[in-house]
């Protein structure tokens, strides 16, 4: 049921002062709680897709503690504001009406709809995993990082006992320790391995941002020294070709020795192993991004919002914060959600401004350590599937570019269906796009990021949930 | 292709030069081709990016009243199959028949069907008993029915993308990503120029579309063709819910209308991989690619409403083009009457899949100067161009 | 804690606040469905509901993200074999 029928404008006595915050992770808690401390009395609608709170860094059991007490925002009540909650909500459509947004909403099973009207938002949607193609890549038992992570942390759930995690990037180190910790708390043993594309000399090339932020040093030492004490195995220069399956169960992982550039060299070593974790790096969330039309641009070969130094985005009454506008971590999530929800209130922000400018670098920096460039398209063989969703093999995209005239993942999705399932091109379409790039012999990119494949239907709805 | 942006442009002949590489332009190319003549096919995008991308890919002769572009249709269905057999089965060609459907009265279904029968479409009136052996999933409302078995399918994009890769097999040359901006005549010869290159060539097919209108603006003629916004909505993939193309007898009335305001009707259609297409609407509303919420939701109703069980189908994407129409509501099909050797094939508005085969061949005849399968009277350009006028 | 739901009749015992599949998975099932044109076996991917690739039948709908949906009491769940039965 739709809440308001008044055409094209805002309801304005239900909605003044209406604030939408459109994600609860760091960036979104964080603006929430700026706006908490406002002497405006406002009404704020709060929305996220999962079922608690948190976003992904603060992932927690039900029932358990909240991982960062200070945003807790069940510990900030101010009774001047009206707060309401829309967990395990998507948003599917935004529409822009005279003085502000009517922002539709889908229940995760999407049957029940509902739309709340508000005169500003605040977007954080923050980022999924990337992960990359590999033989055998789709068999249960492999799964992204956070995926294993998740299960690990959230539900106590480990289903395996020599784990591999293969990939490229900060994510690996985190996820290797709390899988660790939840062996310890269920008194069970689990071997893990880390299989890092890139060299560990490369921290080198970070040594600035790492002087800006002396914490990270002590971080990355706690990680190192965790690794070492339990006894986790890190193999570098090293990328997955695929996983070996016998009797339908996961037996190891074969790895190819590679370059800096992700170029195979001679050579393949079979690793035992029995669940496979994956991960290279992130990719920020544009659905929402598309479907108002926010400009975009490219970041380090990620499409990511435009914002200016208040974190406002290309459309009046709409800030973005945290890894949409570029991937970086919670800190600098937590400080671009401050940013931008005092800047909605109107206040400066010039300490939190500095602190984005050191964190900046050195998140920024980690794209030059963990480069992930497009040659992992030469360890793909052509029947391996690149689009989960539909099936569709490295050799049909290929097919598509060389024999049909695809020059961009959309195209290639029409001719090929890659990107047509239901993820809609979650997992695969900037795979997609870098294997066609790859393949085409003009190496030209056909792709303006602002003509990205919108997504006009941002969750789940179904028609009968549209037809109430 | 090496893009060259250098100020020297490069120069290419032929004989014959396609504008737009949809699924007419390819046809075009088709029996073009087929004709003997050096053909080149250039777009100012890639490959189906135009409505050809947005399309159905109804092959239809059941939502048409006699006249010339059934007339059309009906050729152009047969023809269609005869390019598949030539393609290849690529495309997901298939005759899976229609069905219109009436709640109440179906007297206007019924007369449809008769003067339709009378100038060779196979119609066959379906009582609900037969209707629900046809389609075992519709609503128990639904009464009285038509079938139509000549209706067909295919998906769009690939077929013209197929079509042209034959063309090119068969000495044709696809271009893209070259915008026309300017095409001049002088003593019978005809020159395109792009961003980076001259085509000289004596023959010329605009066949852009919703853009033919300012295709024909560059060339010094004009082409009254207008934009007909449609929205598709595109389920997850399903269980086979729906075997033929079902439709409400409402949607033939939609078409002839010029009201600019939106006009809905229900079409329904499954698919090779699964997914149920649902459709269709029509405004006037420019260029706008925006999505419409009331049009999503207006269209998820009457499609609930026409299958039940669709409730719980998952929506997974929607997305709109434009049909390209002119004031009579047929297509555009044969020479300016202005510009020497600038045909025009355009303005198919919804029907531009399933005339595409009809509407190549003609123009390919017309440019041989062979007498024509077809009267191609009723879709002459001059209809519409002032003689004399520039 | 004893509560449970079926899994295409089998009884499966879960914990507050676990999502299906992570019930699922505790119980030792490798795959949730079977894609529909391969017939590949599949199972949570990126456990947070952007990839569809952990769907199961739930009291008779299909392409419920296991991941995603809380378990609850009595629920009956089914693995989906491609788009589901008609």
């Amino acid at each position: 049921m739709s809440a308001r029928s008044s055409g094209d404008s805002l309801d304005s006595a239900a909605s003044v002062n209406g604030v939408a915050i459109i994600g609860a992770g760091p960036a979104g808690l964080s603006a929430l709680h700026q706006l908490l401390t406002s002497s405006q009395s406002l009404k704020i609608e709060m929305i996220d897709s999962q079922v608690r709170i948190g976003g992904q860094y603060w992932r927690h059991q039900e029932g358990s503690e909240f991982p960062a007490i200070d945003f807790d925002p069940r510990k900030n009540s101010a009774q001047s504001h009206e707060i309401t909650w829309h967990l395990a909500s998507t948003v599917w459509q935004i529409e822009k009406l005279e003085g502000g947004f009517r922002i539709h909403l889908a229940s995760n099973v999407g049957d029940v709809t509902s739309s709340v009207e508000v005169e500003k938002i605040i977007i954080a949607t923050g980022a999924s995993e990337r992960t990359l193609p590999f033989k055998n890549w789709t068999a249960p038992g492999v799964m992204s990082a956070g995926a294993l992570q998740s299960l690990a942390k959230e539900y106590q759930v480990i289903p395996g006992k020599r784990i591999c995690i293969v990939g490229s990037g900060v994510f690996a180190m985190p996820v290797a320790k709390s899988i660790k910790e939840t062996a310890k708390k269920m008194g069970t043993e689990v071997e893990v391995t880390i299989i890092e594309a890139q060299s560990m000399t490369r921290w080198w090339r970070n040594s600035l941002a790492f002087l800006l932020n002396p914490s990270k040093i002590f971080e990355a030492c706690g990680f190192l020294i965790f690794m070492k004490v339990n006894g986790v195995k890190r193999i570098s220069k090293r990328m997955v070709r695929g996983v070996k399956i016998e009797a339908g169960g996961i037996v190891g992982l074969n790895v190819a020795r590679v370059r800096s550039d992700l170029r195979p060299e001679r050579g393949v070593e079979f690793l035992p192993g029995d669940l496979v974790a994956t991960s290279f790096g992130f990719i920020p969330d544009m659905t929402l991004a598309s479907i108002l039309g926010l400009e975009r641009r490219e970041l380090s070969g990620d499409v990511v919002v435009v914002v200016n130094a208040n974190q406002r985005t290309s459309i009046d009454g709409i800030w973005a914060a945290g890894e949409i506008t570029g991937i970086g971590g919670h800190e600098l999530a937590i400080t671009e959600g401050a940013i931008a929800a005092r800047d909605l209130l109107q206040r400066r922000s010039p300490l939190l401004k500095w602190r984005r400018v050191r964190q900046r670098l050195f998140t920024r920096g980690l794209t030059k350590i963990y480069p992930v460039s497009n040659r992992w398209v030469e360890s793909l063989d052509d029947a391996d599937i690149v689009c989960r969703c539909e099936e569709v093999t490295a050799g049909e995209i290929k097919e598509s570019a060389h024999q049909l005239g695809a020059d961009s993942a959309r195209t290639a999705k029409l001719f090929t269906r890659a990107g047509m399932g239901l993820c809609q091109g979650r997992i695969c379409q900037r795979n997609v796009k870098e294997i066609i790039d790859f393949v085409r012999s003009d190496g030209k990119s056909a792709s303006d990021p602002n003509r990205e494949t919108v997504r006009p239907i941002g969750g789940v709805v179904t028609l009968g949930g549209l037809s109430d | 292709m090496a893009h060259v942006s250098t100020s020297a442009r490069e120069e290419i002949g032929a004989d014959l030069v396609i504008i737009g590489a949809g699924i007419v332009g390819a046809m075009c190319a088709h029996y073009a081709i087929a004709s003997g003549l050096r053909t080149i096919v250039i777009d100012r995008n890639s490959v189906a990016s135009g409505t050809t991308g947005a399309g159905e890919g109804n092959i239809m002769v059941s939502d048409k009243s006699p006249g010339p572009e059934l007339d059309l249709a009906l050729i152009s269905r047969e023809l269609w199959f005869e390019v598949g057999a030539r393609v290849g089965d690529s495309f997901e060609l298939v005759a899976k028949g229609g069905v219109s459907v009436a709640r109440s009265n179906p007297k206007p279904l019924h007369d449809l069907a008769e003067s339709q029968s009378r100038v060779g479409v196979d119609a066959r009136e379906v009582d609900q008993i037969a209707l629900s052996k046809l389609e075992p999933f519709i609503s128990p409302e639904i009464k009285y029915g038509v079938h139509y078995p000549q209706d067909a399918q295919c998906q769009p994009m690939l077929a013209a993308a197929r079509i042209l890769q034959d063309f090119q097999r068969r000495g044709g040359k696809v271009i893209a990503r070259q915008e026309v901006l300017e095409i001049e005549e002088s003593d019978g010869a005809l020159s395109i120029r792009t961003p980076d290159m001259i085509f000289r060539t004596t023959h010329i097919i605009n066949a852009a579309g919703t853009w033919a209108g300012e295709i024909a603006k560059r060339a010094g003629s004009d082409l009254p063709i207008m934009p007909r916004r449609g929205f598709i909505l595109v389920t997850a993939p399903l269980p086979q819910y729906v075997f033929h193309k079902v439709y409400d007898s409402d949607y033939v009335d939609n078409v002839a209308s010029s009201d600019a305001d939106l006009q809905t009707s229900t079409v329904i259609e499954g698919t090779k991989s699964g997914t149920i297409l649902i459709g269709a609407s029509r405004e006037r509303v420019g260029y706008d690619k925006s999505m419409s919420v009331p049009v999503i939701k207006k269209l998820a109703r009457q499609a609930t409403s026409l299958f039940p069980v669709l409730k719980d189908a998952q929506l997974l994407r929607v997305y709109n083009g434009f049909r390209p129409y002119s004031p009579d509501h047929l297509p555009v099909i044969g020479p300016d009457s202005k510009i020497k050797g600038l045909y025009h094939c355009a303005g198919h508005e919804g029907a531009g899949i399933g005339l595409s085969a009809a509407s190549g061949k003609l123009i390919a005849e017309l440019i041989q100067g062979v007498k024509p399968f077809i009267d191609p009277t009723p879709f002459s350009p001059a209809r519409f161009q002032l003689a004399g006028v520039r | 804690m004893a509560k449970s739901f079926s899994f295409n009749g089998d009884g499966i015992n879960f914990q507050s606040g676990d999502s299906v599949a992570a019930a699922l998975i505790r119980s030792g099932y490798r795959a949730l469905r079977r894609t529909r044109f391969a017939g590949q076996e599949r199972s949570i991917f990126c456990g947070i509901g952007q990839c569809f690739d952990c769907l199961v039948i739930i009291d008779g709908k299909a392409n419920q993200r296991a991941c995603l949906v809380p378990a609850k009491e009595g629920m009956q769940v089914e693995f989906q074999e491609g788009a589901g039965k008609a």
